[in-house]
């Protein structure tokens, strides 16, 4: 029984890798529907299509120094705009760029080698530009992205202010379920991943992203 | 279909590699095995550090060989006796203490640096006669009938496994003479030995392993303070911390100490204290400031001075028994490093400072035209015989960087004769020394 049970999770893994056809697809009786629609699992027909996200933020890690660490926050808020192409195949190439307020915090440093002590404060941004690919899955848009990213780390110390960023790979992988449709436009709830490991810095968020077909292929 | 087939393969493919590359790079597991019950040596009666040269030397083992092998090194620091030994490179580092029924304990842990496995080992000097001595305060001359017999464990496990060490001839000497010097302290980044690279806690470790000396690498912060860390920039690699992003040159020193922390919670020491650390916490005697940018150099040599006058007024005052040995070299790197060597040199002069002795890593030539006291080349460029040589008789060292394999380390050891060598494997550099190494000769004149 376990074994079957083992093939049987093997099968559906390799199901959702496309590393195999369907059975049915295997044996040549795909329905003639399937064969004269667009690609598109969604069923959408092909278009430019933009996009605006907006979330709230949780960024992964803890203050280094709790020692010091009067309070921090490691929630933030995320925005971001995408233009696709939806074509009428699975895969839509796209492009977004995001920007993450990501945690904020206050330390009280004891006087030492730098001087005297006093409050300092932290701000942690982030552009993310990333280039990737998504699919449309019934409702769901799987998608996945390696881009760049520029972390910026803002100090407030002793009345002074500085600032200095860190430019980095960054993946991410997301996960959208189309809410609702009307015309051009859809809600989608939007969830991601983000990892910017040259930074030490990852984050996931929960937010909303509208979808309007800017252009549709005329023959669809 | 093929391509709905493709881009499943693709997103699969890529949610994969994803996923890797968002994994944070984590610090290497270390574990550092005590006794459940504080060990023995929290009964007794801890030896002075004038009876433990007494275990100073080469010694033979009749039993535990598959641990450390048929031989090893043991020297000896504050309140550590250290076996060295080049199976692995691993180490066991010990406290002896003097019991109530008059045996004395040495006990502890061993490691092997670059795996995950360690643990205890309890073993009793031998014969009693020997044991007796020490425990009357005595300080015993060290003999072939000196003997070290006990046991040791894997992790916390009691130690069950029989180990014997005889004590067969002295070491050759080295305090001030063959300079193991330590990577950035006493580990890679990739070890087991729970302390991270270019800490304070790293280099008092070194001094327990084999070190006799300390390469560290040099930055310095916005606010112009040197600080001890090796890249230009911070990264999963050697900090954490939520705040702890951004380049070394763009931080103060509060920021980055308010911000981060090393891979084991240490702090970004600076190089002030870890001068001051050296000299006061360890047996450490020297140290090979690393600068790595022309920017640092200046307040480095600053430091450097500073702690070299302290060290020079301790040593003329009335009291001797605080004197103490340490020698300073800030290393030249590069040609921009060089300018800057000059520039800080000026300044020096203009404020009637005291110019810091130098190494230069580059040029063997220009060793001895900027009046540094020491050479340090690569040792992939070769073991350079000639030129260390020459270097010698002009009355300069050579320390060669970094050798961490055996093979290297006996080659350069036997050929080159060098004055020291940059290792992260101090064990196992200290252990083939002793058992291959020619003492260098005393430089006449030389700083160290």
């Amino acid at each position: 029984v376990r074994g079957t049970a083992a093939r049987a999770g093997c099968a559906t893994v390799a199901l959702l890798l496309g590393l195999v056809r369907p059975a049915a697809a295997q044996e040549g009786a795909a329905p003639e529907a399937a064969r004269v629609a667009p690609a598109s699992s969604s069923g959408a027909p092909a278009a430019l299509e933009l996009s605006g996200v907006l979330g709230p933020t949780l960024t992964f890690g803890e203050p280094a120094n709790p020692q010091y660490a009067r309070s921090s926050s490691r929630v933030g808020v995320l925005l971001g705009a995408v233009v696709a192409y939806r074509s009428s195949y699975f895969v839509a190439p796209r492009l977004e760029v995001d920007y993450a307020a990501l945690a904020s915090g206050e330390s009280e440093l004891p006087s030492g080698p730098w001087g005297d002590g006093g409050k300092l404060e932290q701000r942690l941004r982030t552009w993310v530009i990333s280039p990737g690919v998504s699919g449309d899955l019934w409702r769901f848009r799987p998608r996945l992205g390696l881009g760049i990213a520029f972390v910026s780390q803002a100090n407030e110390y002793a009345g002074q202010s500085h600032s200095s960023s860190q430019l980095s790979i960054s993946t991410q992988l997301g996960l959208g379920f189309q809410l609702m449709e009307s015309g051009p436009l859809r809600l989608d709830l939007d969830a991601r991943l983000v990892g910017i490991p040259g930074a030490e810095v990852t984050f996931t968020s929960l937010g909303l992203m509208v979808r309007w077909d800017a252009l549709r292929s005329v023959d669809d | 279909m093929n391509s709905n087939r493709r881009t499943r393969r693709l997103l699969g493919l890529g949610a994969a590699t994803a996923l890797v590359l968002a994994s944070c790079e984590s610090a290497p597991d270390a574990h550092v095995p005590m006794f459940s019950d504080g060990g023995l040596l929290r009964g007794g009666r801890a030896l002075s550090r004038e009876q433990l040269y007494l275990f100073e030397g080469g010694f033979a083992l009749s039993q535990g060989a598959d641990l450390l092998g048929d031989d090893l090194s043991v020297k000896t620091t504050r309140g550590t006796i250290s076996l060295l030994s080049d199976r692995n490179a691993g180490f066991a580092l010990l406290g002896a203490a003097c019991l109530p029924d008059d045996r004395v304990v040495v006990e502890g842990y061993w490691q092997y640096p670059t795996r995950t496995e360690a643990g205890l080992v309890r073993l009793f000097v031998g014969p009693e006669e020997l044991a007796h001595q020490l425990c009357l305060g005595q300080v015993p001359v060290p003999s072939p009938e000196l003997e070290l017999r006990g046991y040791y464990g894997n992790d916390d496990e009691f130690p069950a496994l029989p180990l014997a060490l005889h004590w067969q001839a002295e070491l050759k000497p080295w305090r001030g003479r063959f300079f193991t010097v330590a990577h950035h302290g006493a580990c890679e980044p990739t070890d087991h030995c729970g302390v991270a690279p270019n800490s304070l806690e790293t280099l008092r470790l070194a001094d327990r392993i084999g070190s006799n000396a300390v390469e560290v690498d040099v930055r310095a912060t916005r606010d112009g303070i040197p600080i001890l860390f090796h890249d230009p920039a911070l990264s999963s690699a050697l900090v954490s911390g939520l705040f702890c992003n951004g380049a070394i040159p763009d931080l103060s020193l509060a920021e980055l100490r308010g911000n981060c922390a090393l891979r084991y919670g240490e702090a970004i020491p600076t190089v002030g204290e870890a001068l001051r650390s050296l000299i006061d916490e360890t047996e450490i005697e020297g140290v090979y400031l690393d600068v790595k940018v022309p920017e640092a150099m200046l307040p480095t040599a600053r430091v450097a001075a500073q702690v070299l006058a302290e060290l020079e007024a301790r040593n003329t005052n009335a009291d001797a028994r605080d004197d103490r040995s340490f020698g300073i070299v800030v290393a030249i790197t590069t040609d921009d490093n060089l300018r800057a060597w000059h520039s800080m040199k000026a300044t020096f002069e203009a404020e009637g400072l005291r110019v810091p002795p130098c190494l230069l890593e580059y040029d063997p030539d220009l060793v001895l035209s900027e009046g540094c006291v020491a050479w340090g080349p690569t040792w992939t460029d070769g073991t350079r015989v000639e030129d260390v040589q020459r270097l010698r008789e002009a009355g300069a060292m050579t320390i060669f960087w970094t050798i961490n394999q055996s093979e290297f380390i006996d080659k350069y050891l036997t050929r080159a004769v060098p004055n020291g060598i940059i290792s992260a494997r101090a064990a196992l550099l200290f252990h083939r020394y002793q058992k291959l190494g020619t003492p260098p000769p005393v430089l006449a004149g030389a700083q160290q």
